[in-house]
C-alpha cells in the first residue's frame, strides 16, 4: 500500500531506495517483484496472443503478474515490521562467510575443474575446500576423505555408470 | 477378488531376486538417511533418481519408494536419542520421544516408533490397494479443466497448509511455476527464459533445482547457523526395547487413530507427513485424560505421530499415483522420475501399466517387512551411525551432489545451476519462504498450463468451464475454502522469523 510508503517521493525515488543490494539481502519480497516484472516483461517478448488464442508468453505473463501481487501483498503486510526494525539491525553483519564461502567454492571448483583437469583432481578440491567450512586443523582426516570419496566416486559414477570424465585430464 | 489376483500378480514382481534387491536398497539407504539428522530424504531421492535412469521404472520406483518410507523409520532414532529430528515430520517425535530417553526409556520409544510406524504404513497399503483403482475408476472421467483445477487445489494446500505464512507459500508456488515455464513451450517450439544457455532448452534440471534447493540450501543453513548436528554416543540394545503392559495399553489405540489420520492426510493432495504429524499429536493431546503427561515422555506423543507420519507417506502414493498429482516435494520429484522414464502417472496407469503399480504396492509391504527387521533387532546398528561426525558428512554429501547432478546430463551447467538454486532456496528459507511449494509448482507447472490451454480449446476459450464442470467447480471451491480458513487463521502475517519450512 502506497500510503505506508514515506511521504513525498516520487516513483523513481520509491525504486531507487527500494531496490538497494542491502535491502534485498533482507527483503526476499523486493527480489520477487523484480523478477516478476523481468519475467512478465519477457513475456511480452513472446507472442502473449488472448484468451481465444493464446501465445508462448500468455501464462507466464499470468504468472509474473501474480508472482509481483503476491509479493507486494506481502510487503505490504509485513510493512509495520520492516519500519519498526529498520536502522536497528545491521544487515549481514554477523553471517557466517566462511562456511558460505567454502561450500559455493567448492562447487564452483568443481563446475570449473571436472572437465578441464579431470576427475580426481576437481573432486579432491571439491571436497577439501567444502570441508574447510569448519574451523580446526586436520588436513590430514580431510585429505584421507576426500581420497576415499574420490576413488569411490569414480568406480561408481565415471567406470560403473559410464559418466564420461578423464581419471586425470 | 479381482483385487487379489492383481496384488498377487504384484507380489510375482516384487519378488523376483532383482526387485528384493533394490527394495533393500531403498529401504536401507532410507533408514540410514532418515537416521542422520542433517540430509533429507529429498537429497537422497534426487540423488538416486539418476541412478534409476540405467533400471527398469518398476525397479527404480521400488527403489526410490524404499527411501522414502525407510527414512520415515530411520528419521525417529534421532529424535529420540538426541532431541534432533532427522527429517521434518520427525521434530514432533522429540517432544516425548527425547523426555523418554532422558528417563532411561530410549529402547522402548524406538521399540513403540517401529511398530506404530509398521503398523501406519500396513494401514495406508491396505487402503490403497482397495481405494486407489476405484479412485482410478472415478477419476477417468475427469477433464482438462478438472486436473488444472486439482492442481490449483494441491498446490494451494501445500502453501497454506506449512508451517509459516501462507502468502509466502503462494508466493513461492508462482515462482515454482514460473520456473516451470523455462525451456521450449510445447504448442509452439518457442524457447521460453532460455537466455541462449543451452543447458535450458529442456527446462531446468530437476534433479539440479531439488538438490539445490534442498541439499545444498540445507548444508548451508546448518553451517552458517552454527547448528551442526552433533554426534551421539548412545547404545541400544534389543533387551531394553521390551515394553511395559501399560506402554501397550497406551500405545494400542493411539497408534490406530494416527494411522486413520496419516492416511486420510496422505490422500488428500498438496499436504505432506508433516501436517500429518502435527494433527495426530494435537488430537491425542486432546482426547487424553491427563494431556499434561505430553512433553514428558508420554506414549501417545509418539506412537500416534509415526504412525501418521508413515501412514501418510504410503497413501500419498494414492494421489501420484492414480491422478498424476504429488502430494508434496518429494513426491513431486518421483512424479518428475516417472516422467522421465516415460510413464505418465493417472487413472490409466492402474489398469495399462498394472504390473507397474501392483508390483510397487506389493513392494510396499515387502519393504515395511524388511524395516521391520532392520530396525528392532538391528537397532544398535543405525544407533552407532550417530556417532559420524556431521563434519565428514556434509562434503561427502556435497560431493555426491556434484556428482550426481553432473552424471544426468554429463553437463557442468547444471552443478552451476545447482549451486545458484541453493544459494536462493537458502536465502528464501532465512527469511521464511519455503521451498517446497517452490518444486512442487515446478514440476506441475508445464502439466498446468497444458491443461489450462487443453481445457480452453475444448471449451470454446470459456473461463467457465472451470466451474461448469461439477468435479473442477468441487476442487476450486474447496481451493476458496482453504484459501479463507489459512487466511483466517493466520490473519498475523507478522512472522518474518517465522520457522523455516520443510
Amino acid at each position: 500500500m502506497l500510503h505506508a510508503v514515506p511521504n513525498g517521493k516520487s516513483l523513481t525515488r520509491f525504486f531507487r531506495q527500494f531496490l538497494r543490494p542491502s535491502l534485498i539481502a533482507r527483503l526476499p519480497v523486493l527480489l520477487l517483484i523484480l523478477t516478476g516484472l523481468i519475467a512478465g516483461g519477457i513475456a511480452f517478448g513472446y507472442e502473449v496472443g488472448s484468451f481465444t488464442d493464446m501465445g508462448p508468453g500468455f501464462v507466464p505473463l499470468m504468472l509474473s503478474i501474480a508472482l509481483v501481487l503476491l509479493a507486494a501483498l506481502i510487503l505490504w503486510r509485513e510493512w509495520p515490521m520492516i519500519q519498526a526494525r529498520a536502522g536497528g539491525e545491521a544487515a549481514g553483519h554477523d553471517f557466517a562467510w566462511r562456511p558460505f564461502c567454502a561450500v559455493s567454492g567448492g562447487i564452483l571448483a568443481w563446475v570449473l575443474l571436472a572437465e578441464s583437469t579431470g576427475f580426481f583432481i576437481a573432486a579432491i578440491a571439491q571436497v577439501v575446500l567444502a570441508a574447510l567450512a569448519l574451523p580446526g586443523p586436520r588436513w590430514r582426516s580431510i585429505l584421507i576423505m576426500a581420497g576415499i570419496l574420490a576413488v569411490a566416486g569414480y568406480f561408481l559414477f565415471v567406470v560403473q555408470l559410464g559418466v564420461p570424465l578423464e581419471a586425470v585430464g | 477378488m479381482e483385487t487379489l489376483s492383481l496384488l498377487s500378480m504384484g507380489f510375482e514382481q516384487a519378488l523376483t531376486p532383482e526387485a528384493l534387491l533394490f527394495c533393500f536398497i531403498g529401504v536401507s539407504l532410507g533408514t540410514f538417511i532418515g537416521v542422520l539428522p542433517g540430509i533429507g530424504s529429498l537429497t537422497t531421492i534426487a540423488l538416486c533418481l539418476p541412478l534409476t535412469f540405467h533400471l527398469e521404472p518398476l525397479l527404480g520406483l521400488i527403489m526410490l519408494a524404499g527411501i522414502f518410507y525407510g527414512a520415515q523409520y530411520g528419521s525417529s532414532t534421532a529424535s529420540i536419542l538426541l532431541n534432533v529430528p532427522g527429517s521434518a515430520p520427525a521434530a514432533i517425535t522429540c517432544l516425548d520421544g527425547y523426555p523418554m530417553s532422558r528417563q532411561g526409556r530410549a529402547g522402548i520409544a524406538l521399540f513403540i516408533t517401529t511398530i506404530a510406524s509398521f503398523t501406519g504404513g500396513s494401514f495406508a497399503i491396505l487402503l490403497l490397494i482397495f481405494f486407489a483403482p476405484v479412485l482410478a475408476d472415478f477419476a477417468i472421467s475427469f477433464s482438462a479443466a478438472d486436473y488444472f483445477s486439482i492442481m490449483v487445489l494441491a498446490l494451494t494446500a501445500a502453501s497454506t497448509l506449512s508451517v509459516g505464512s501462507p502468502l509466502k507459500g503462494l508466493a513461492m508456488v508462482s515462482l515454482g511455476l514460473l520456473m516451470g515455464m523455462v525451456g521450449t513451450d510445447i504448442n509452439s517450439g518457442q524457447f521460453r527464459y532460455t537466455f541462449g544457455i543451452p543447458a535450458l532448452a529442456d527446462g531446468i534440471n530437476l534433479v539440479a533445482l531439488a538438490m539445490g534447493l534442498f541439499g545444498v540450501a540445507e548444508i548451508l543453513n546448518n553451517l552458517t547457523e552454527g547448528n551442526v548436528p552433533q554426534a551421539g554416543k548412545e547404545k541400544i540394545t534389543f533387551r531394553q526395547m521390551l515394553p511395559t503392559p501399560d506402554d501397550w495399553k497406551a500405545f494400542r489405540f493411539s497408534c490406530l487413530r494416527g494411522s486413520f489420520i496419516g492416511s486420510f492426510i496422505g490422500m488428500l493432495p498438496g499436504t505432506g507427513p508433516t501436517i500429518a504429524t502435527f494433527m495426530a499429536y494435537a488430537g491425542e493431546k486432546k482426547l487424553s485424560k491427563n494431556p499434561e503427561k505430553f512433553g514428558h515422555g508420554a506414549v501417545e506423543g509418539i506412537s500416534a505421530p509415526e504412525a501418521a507420519n508413515n501412514a501418510s507417506v504410503q497413501a500419498a502414493f494414492i494421489p501420484t499415483l492414480t491422478l498424476g498429482v504429488p502430494g508434496d516435494a518429494i513426491m513431486a520429484v518421483m512424479l518428475g522420475g516417472l516422467l522421465i522414464h516415460g510413464i505418465t502417472p493417472g487413472p490409466q496407469l492402474v489398469t495399462t501399466d498394472a504390473a507397474l503399480f501392483w508390483g510397487v504396492v506389493a513392494s510396499f509391504w515387502i519393504g515395511n517387512i524388511i524395516l521391520l527387521i532392520l530396525n528392532l533387532p538391528m537397532i544398535g546398528l543405525w544407533v552407532k551411525l550417530l556417532s559420524i561426525p556431521y563434519r565428514f558428512l556434509f562434503p561427502a554429501v556435497l560431493f555426491l551432489i556434484c556428482i550426481g547432478v553432473y552424471s544426468v546430463n554429463n553437463n557442468s551447467t547444471d552443478v552451476l545451476l545447482t549451486l545458484v538454486f541453493g544459494i536462493m532456496g537458502f536465502y528464501f528459507n532465512r527469511h521464511g519462504f519455503p521451498s517446497a511449494p517452490l518444486l512442487l509448482g515446478f514440476v506441475l507447472g508445464p502439466l498446468m498450463e497444458e491443461n489450462f490451454r487443453r481445457a480452453l480449446v475444448l471449451s470454446d476459450s470459456s473461463l467457465a468451464t472451470f466451474v461448469d464442470r461439477p468435479i473442477s467447480a468441487a476442487f476450486l471451491a474447496m481451493t476458496a475454502v482453504l484459501l479463507v480458513f489459512s487466511f483466517r487463521r493466520k490473519a498475523t502475517l507478522t512472522d518474518d522469523k517465522a520457522q523455516p519450512a520443510p
